[in-house]
């Protein structure tokens, strides 16, 4: 199990070649500073290198429209799992102070589980219904994934204030 | 097991230690920051600047020509905007390069593929609940400092030592109960109400 990736890489490409674009700016300007900065006279003059430019441009467009759009929360929100929640309230049946529980399938491969408490909540019971046994029953309820008894979980807790 | 426990029993079975620390490990793994907020900013911009090419080169494969002036590297603008594409380009790296502080503190689980993470607020606000459970202490206020848990109580007593130890105390079992898996020391600190 990992947290999401795709973010670290892209700003890790864009920041790299921006680091390089700057750096070769100034090496530039002290070697030879009557070059134009970007020379598109090949691209204009020849139409299948525009052709090849638009294939190019459309493709960078509509793969960075997606990555914003994954960035945004799109496909990673998950969508709501009616058993599960009722498998999660049966687990905490009896735990005082629970004000939201919520569990949530990810892309059919995570299971996502948030549950708010209050401050005099006793989280450790909270901990132990979920851990060991608990999370193998939230797993049977949920039955997502090639392999249903191994899906991963990621439980965040969090406490209201009183 | 926090890092005073595995100093304090070093009879502890080694393939223990070894499961905790897998644990540990695998907790700030998962629950390690995604950088969401710098990946919508750039993404953004990106796609705003990646449309706009888009846009001027099947104008000019239609045959619509945009003239944009294309200035050469002798142009005065080009020493600061290098230095800004050079400094955003190292934050930008650094950012996906730095593990960063896990956005939950992980717990404890004995579930390979189970992962638990108490948002700092939370801890906060627990952690603050197990010290004003304590005889005399009237409020208390928490913070989670990079090394340390610290503790403030407010209290109308005029014993010290007590009330230091009984907070420390519950407070610690607090963290050894909810088996938090981070390696902060705690430290309390006793305020009298009206100083």
């Amino acid at each position: 199990m990992r947290s999401h990736f795709g973010n670290r890489i892209g700003i890790g490409i864009v920041g790299l070649f921006m680091l390089v674009a700057g750096c070769y700016a100034f090496f530039m300007r002290a070697s030879d500073p009557q070059i134009l900065v970007v020379d598109l006279s090949y691209v204009t003059g020849s139409a299948w290198a525009l052709l090849l430019a638009v294939a190019v441009t459309v493709t960078l467009a509509l793969v960075v429209t997606r990555w914003l759009l994954r960035a945004l929360g799109w496909g990673r929100g998950g969508v709501r799992t009616g058993s599960g929640t009722a498998m999660l309230g049966v687990l905490l049946k009896g735990t005082a102070d629970i004000h939201r529980m919520r569990v949530r399938v990810v892309g059919a491969e995570r299971i996502r589980v948030s549950v708010i408490c209050g401050p005099g909540t006793d989280l450790a019971g909270v901990v132990r219904r979920l851990d060991p046994g608990g999370a193998s029953r939230l797993r049977r309820a949920v039955d997502v994934g090639p392999d249903p008894g191994g899906t991963p979980i990621v439980v965040r807790l969090g406490v209201r204030a009183s | 097991m926090s890092l005073l426990d595995e100093i304090l029993a070093p009879e502890a079975e080694p393939d223990t230690l070894e499961r905790l620390r897998d644990s540990r490990r695998k907790g700030v793994r998962v629950l390690r920051p995604g950088r969401t907020p710098a990946g919508i900013v750039v993404a953004a911009a990106l796609t705003a600047v990646s449309w706009g090419l888009a846009y001027l080169a099947g104008a000019g494969l239609v045959g619509v020509r945009i003239e944009i002036p294309m200035p050469s590297f002798a142009h005065p603008a080009v020493p600061a905007v290098a230095s800004a594409l050079v400094i955003l380009g190292g934050v930008l790296v650094v950012l996906a390069l730095l593990p960063g502080r896990p956005i939950l503190v992980p717990l404890e689980t004995q579930d390979d593929r189970l992962v638990i993470g108490l948002t700092r607020r939370g801890l906060r606000r627990t952690l603050a609940d197990a010290a004003v459970q304590v005889d005399g202490v009237d409020a208390a206020h928490v913070r989670i400092r990079r090394t340390q848990i610290e503790v403030t109580v407010i209290t109308d007593t005029r014993r010290f030592g007590e009330p230091l130890r009984e907070v420390g105390a519950a407070v610690g079992d607090r963290l050894a109960g909810l088996g938090v898996q981070c390696r902060h020391e705690v430290v309390v600190r006793l305020r009298r109400r009206g100083i």
